[in-house]
């Protein structure tokens, strides 16, 4: 059986860049069942995004505060959390490192991150089919430095824009992080997953990350999604486990906005290896 | 000392089954004529309150709470304390107004108020119809104001729609007590339930919520007859109306308790238990799950409606 160390570790993305998978990744290795988790169980009850959580530690109902309010309170909220948890807890985030005010978003207290990174132009791709809008409106979201995300269930949060997400939380030194490439995860998920969890000091044997791997191969992901549907899907949504291609902007997107995508945010792409067209 | 001498100028209201003296004005609370004969229970005031607790036995990252007092600090909002079940004391943060910081007072500290005083709350909205309450718990922003809406949009007395106080003398059926608030609605759920004409102020001057004044107010005590969880409808989960077992209907109660950390911190596990039990000795809890598109609302009103009929006692 694997062991984890206690604390909190933020599993920290821009959207639509395999954070979930990581989470079904991690799922299945700390369940350890002979058959794969089911994605509509995943551990996320008590999470510290949803609006239930924050009201029930912090006393206050965030669609009470306005904005700058919600964003001076959450560092001290976070860190509370961290500091009263005696047991592993995995939690997915896609706020910004830092808040408004250059402190940090989510506190400082959490004893790790892995941060997701996945290139830009298959962000936009899958952004445009999770929200069912144009590749002119996902595009235009990845630049919006103010773009604020959540709202209904979850707190409302400052998302930002891709490369500042990106920079932000992988250049950051208050809390130990860890980067992984998409890319990387889908060409050999094993070793990159085994990197992962040496990162994070969780002991695992080959075959527990092995059999981890393969219950969260993505055709079971999309047969759950197919026969039960996925809780964190949206209304109206197709599919949340899509194709997960690498490289399918090279078929959807127009010249356009790869040129926007390139020319906005071509010097953190080619730090993270993802060549340019142009 | 009279709880009232603190204050020259009061304004009352009749909040969870107290009389309130304040020396502010409290929008979006119900005002009463101030009746010298009717003892007050509790003041509010404008003061001075301290950044903390020093010895706290509950405490979370932004309030303390000690036997006789309760403190919620909130960074650029102001400092809020209550106090031995009698009065709350309001700090404004500079630049703040009374008015925005408000919020804050009449919901979370006067519960913690009233917990002090051994109350006991769910964080539920409640209507009265022909006679008997019914109270709908859910999480913030879980639909309990706008369902309360639709239900008195045909007929139903309004009692609460966040903060639901239970009265359950021992021997005697629970009542609900409404919490003199008038109904705090988004602009789309004013317009379906046809009250625009009803809309007062703001909730806060930033947000984009008003007070709304309900068609009918129930009165200071209604019977508790049910009891219904939110929940949403999926693919997974259609619509419809299920009782839950007594180990379920427990374990909902305690998490739906208002503020369930200021519940603990008061009553404590063994006495929300017991208290629980005996509430539903009278009162069946069901999960009631309903499609939450705005525009489907008829279909959960009519499906309450019949359920009423059908547990008509």
């Amino acid at each position: 059986m694997a062991t984890v160390p206690p604390g909190l570790v933020w599993l920290a993305s821009y959207p639509k860049s395999g954070n979930t998978w990581v989470r079904v990744l991690l799922s299945n290795l700390t369940v350890g069942g002979n058959a794969p988790v089911d994605i509509n169980k995943l551990p996320d009850d008590d999470n510290p995004m949803g609006r239930r959580r924050f009201t029930d530690d912090t006393l206050v109902d965030p669609g009470l505060l306005d904005r700058r309010e919600l964003e001076r309170m959450r560092p001290a909220y976070h860190d509370f959390i961290a500091a009263q948890l005696t047991t592993a807890f995995f939690c997915k985030t896609h706020d910004r490192f830092s808040n408004r005010d250059g402190a940090p978003s989510l506190g400082s207290a959490a004893r790790a991150a892995l941060y997701l990174l996945r290139d830009p132009r298959d962000v936009a791709v899958s952004l445009s089919h999770h929200f069912n809008q144009s590749l002119d409106a996902a595009v235009a979201m990845m630049g919006d430095g103010e773009q604020i995300f959540g709202g209904g269930r979850q707190i409302r949060y400052l998302l930002g824009d891709w490369g500042c997400h990106v920079t932000g939380w992988i250049e950051q030194r208050l809390i130990p992080v860890k980067a992984v490439r998409y890319e990387d995860l889908r060409v050999d998920p094993a070793a990159c997953f085994a990197d992962i969890l040496a990162f994070l000091g969780v002991t695992a044997t080959d075959e527990e990350i092995r059999r981890a791997v393969g219950h969260s191969d993505l055709a079971e992901l999309q047969r759950q999604e197919a026969a039960r549907g996925f809780v964190e899907s949206l209304p109206g949504q197709e599919r949340f486990f899509r194709s997960g291609r690498v490289g399918e902007w090279r078929e959807v997107l127009a010249p356009r906005h790869v040129a926007t995508i390139e020319g906005r945010f071509g010097g953190v792409m080619e730090r993270w290896g993802y060549t340019l067209s142009a | 000392m009279n709880a009232t001498s603190k204050i020259s100028q009061s304004y009352r209201y009749r909040m969870s089954g107290l009389t309130v003296a304040s020396e502010i004005p409290l929008p979006g609370a119900v005002p009463q004529a101030a009746d010298d004969a009717v003892p007050v229970d509790a003041v509010f005031r404008l003061g001075d309150v301290p950044e903390r607790l020093d010895n706290p036995h509950h405490f979370g990252p932004e309030w303390f709470a000690d036997d006789q007092q309760f403190l919620l600090n909130l960074p650029d909002v102001g400092r809020f304390t209550a106090i031995n079940g009698r009065e709350i004391v309001i700090s404004p943060a500079p630049g703040m107004t009374v008015r925005d910081a408000l919020p804050f007072v009449v919901g979370t500290t006067f519960s913690a108020l009233l917990y002090q005083r051994g109350g006991w709350l769910l964080h539920a909205s409640a209507v009265v119809h022909r006679g008997r309450a019914f109270a709908f718990c859910g999480d913030s922003g879980a639909g309990k104001s706008t369902l309360a809406a639709a239900l008195c949009r045909i007929g139903c007395d309004f009692v609460t729609d966040d903060v639901c106080a239970v009265d359950h003398p021992t021997g005697s059926a629970p009542l609900v007590r409404p919490d003199g608030r008038m109904l705090r609605l988004f602009p789309d759920s004013i317009r379906r339930a046809g009250l625009e004409d009803a809309v007062g102020s703001p909730v806060r001057m930033s947000i984009d919520k008003f007070h709304v004044t309900p068609p009918t107010q129930a009165p200071d005590a209604a019977p508790l007859a049910a009891i219904y969880l939110l929940g949403d409808a999926s693919p997974a989960r259609p619509p419809g109306i299920e009782e839950l077992s007594g180990a379920n209907a427990a374990q909902a109660l305690l998490r739906f308790s208002y503020r369930r950390r200021l519940a603990l911190a008061y009553a404590g596990q063994g006495r929300l238990a017991l208290r629980t039990a005996a509430l539903l000795a009278h009162v069946k809890v069901h999960r009631l799950i309903r499609q939450r598109d705005l525009a489907r609302i008829e279909e959960t009103v009519a499906a309450l409606q019949v359920h009423w009929n059908d547990t008509a006692g």
